[in-house]
């Protein structure tokens, strides 16, 4: 017979209660969960990142700097010395600023490459020998830094302020031949420079790769009577031109493109163009001929120059290691 | 005449007994059902999410392996994240398989959870790491080339 005055009754629902109790228990820790993976998902980017390529960037830019200046300014000096003394200054001042934000970053200078600058400030005709030879080799020999697809010359500009050619038969011409076949047209890059009207000028590259031809031309409008042709960078003026850069086809007509290993290169028609300019090749036995030697013969001379300097550079965060080679050369067609 | 003839007290109480009993076990059983199938789910939302970010940090490394100009012994590229060393109370594995993508699987569960990879740098297949404080590397594989690996540490 039950005992109903007893008052230990329901110890079923008891145990289920304290069954279902500690299930809900669990239930809560698993919720726990759930709300720290919204917290995760909303965590951001690791500190100092994109600030390594940033950075990275902006070296790159200093060292590029001091690398012009020297070459302008000191070349009958110590003209890596130079460049690493300064290297080192960049390197602590940065590394002294960075610190406050927790980063620690280190600039070292690690090798170079010889260059040869040729130029002429004289604001005269492009020719030499006192203006009886228009059409001149500039320099041969000159070898890539990296074969195939590397670069021999970089910032090579020109400062025209007067261009006389109104068509492109007479027009001043560069010409970059492969050194293994000087004479042909065979495996060549040629670019000429007119002016159309009085405030157009006119580009127009022929490429020449074993046989086949294909040329690009462009034509850039500007309000000023001078004209300021990146041959290297592919702008006139600020602006880009097809025919210094990869045209629309996709093909490749960057300075030198398709000009062998190592190659020279000639001004032809000098006197249809007068003003400034300057170039600066890679230096692994270049030969300059004798009458662009002398600095201060007020015709095209030559002097030595750092072709590209290779920094080790380090951006250490406390999330966060990079360390890498960075090789700065101002000015090159970007490939 | 009594309401109560024919009825036996023991077997009121059994059949009492019985029913209860079958009724809260079949509550039991529900309720625990109900709170594994949550922890599956969020076992399976949280490794996505730490997939992502594992991802992502891949990511970060292999810009600055494509950014350097220098490759193999002569870079040094790492970058570090923690994250919880458990999920819902089960400790979780990740590994990058032959076909590129990241696989996070929990222990003791049958969870397994895939974030695709896309990298221009090679990505050491069969590299692991387990949960806490995770670190992606570049290892240099030869004096030119090196893979991204992911490690503890």
């Amino acid at each position: 017979m039950a005992d109903l005055r007893c008052r230990n009754r329901g110890q079923i629902i008891l145990v289920t209660a304290f069954a279902l109790a500690v299930t809900f228990v669990a239930l809560a820790l698993i919720v726990n969960s759930a709300i720290f993976t919204e917290n995760l998902a909303s965590r951001g980017e690791i500190a100092g990142s994109d600030d390594a390529l940033s950075m990275r960037a902006m070296v790159e830019n200093n060292v590029g700097r001091s690398i012009e200046t020297a070459n302008r300014l000191n070349y009958s000096g110590d003209l890596s010395g130079t460049v690493e003394q300064s290297i080192r200054n960049v390197s602590t001042q940065t590394e002294f600023q960075q610190s406050t934000t927790g980063a620690l970053v280190n600039v070292t200078y690690e090798s170079h490459r010889d260059g040869t600058r040729i130029t002429q400030n004289s604001s005269s005709q492009l020719t030499f020998e006192a203006g009886t030879k228009s059409d001149y080799v500039v320099v041969r020999d000159v070898s890539r830094v990296d074969t195939p697809g590397g670069n021999g010359t970089r910032a090579f500009r020109i400062d025209a302020s007067e261009i006389t050619a109104t068509d492109n038969d007479s027009a001043f011409e560069v010409k970059v031949n492969a050194t293994t076949d000087p004479t042909g047209n065979e495996d060549s890059w040629r670019m000429q420079v007119w002016n159309s009207t009085d405030t157009q000028v006119s580009i127009k590259t022929i490429r020449n790769d074993s046989g086949t031809t294909t040329s690009e031309q462009c034509t850039v409008d500007t309000n000023s009577s001078s004209f300021n042709i990146d041959v290297t960078g592919g702008t006139v003026n600020g602006q880009p031109c097809n025919a210094l850069r990869t045209a629309p086809s996709g093909e490749n007509f960057r300075f030198a493109s398709g000009a062998g290993d190592s190659y020279d290169i000639y001004f032809r028609n000098a006197d249809m163009i007068a003003g400034n300019f300057s170039m600066v090749v890679h230096d692994d036995g270049v030969t300059v001929p004798d009458t662009i030697s002398s600095i201060g013969a007020g015709n095209p001379y030559n002097t030595t120059a750092l072709y590209d300097v290779t920094v080790r550079y380090t951006y250490d965060t406390q999330n966060m290691g990079y360390e890498t080679d960075i090789r700065v050369a101002p000015g090159e067609p970007n490939a | 005449m009594r309401r109560d003839r024919a009825v036996s007290m023991s077997l009121n109480y059994t059949m009492t007994l019985a029913i209860a009993t079958i009724l809260v076990t079949g509550l039991l059983i529900a309720s625990t059902n109900f709170v594994e199938n949550q922890r599956e789910d969020v076992i399976r939302d949280e490794l996505a999410v730490i997939g992502q970010q594992v991802a992502s940090d891949l990511a970060r490394a292999d810009r600055l392996v494509t950014a350097a100009d220098s490759n193999g012994s002569n870079l040094t590229v790492s970058v570090n994240q923690t994250f919880p060393e458990r999920v819902a109370g089960s400790t979780y594995h990740m590994s990058i398989d032959s076909s590129d993508n990241l696989v996070l699987t929990a222990a003791g569960l049958d969870v397994r959870v895939t974030v695709g990879l896309v990298v221009q740098t090679e990505l050491e297949t069969n590299s692991s790491a387990y949960g806490g404080p995770v670190r992606i590397v570049y290892v240099s594989t030869g004096a030119d080339s090196g893979t991204l690996e992911v490690q503890n540490g």
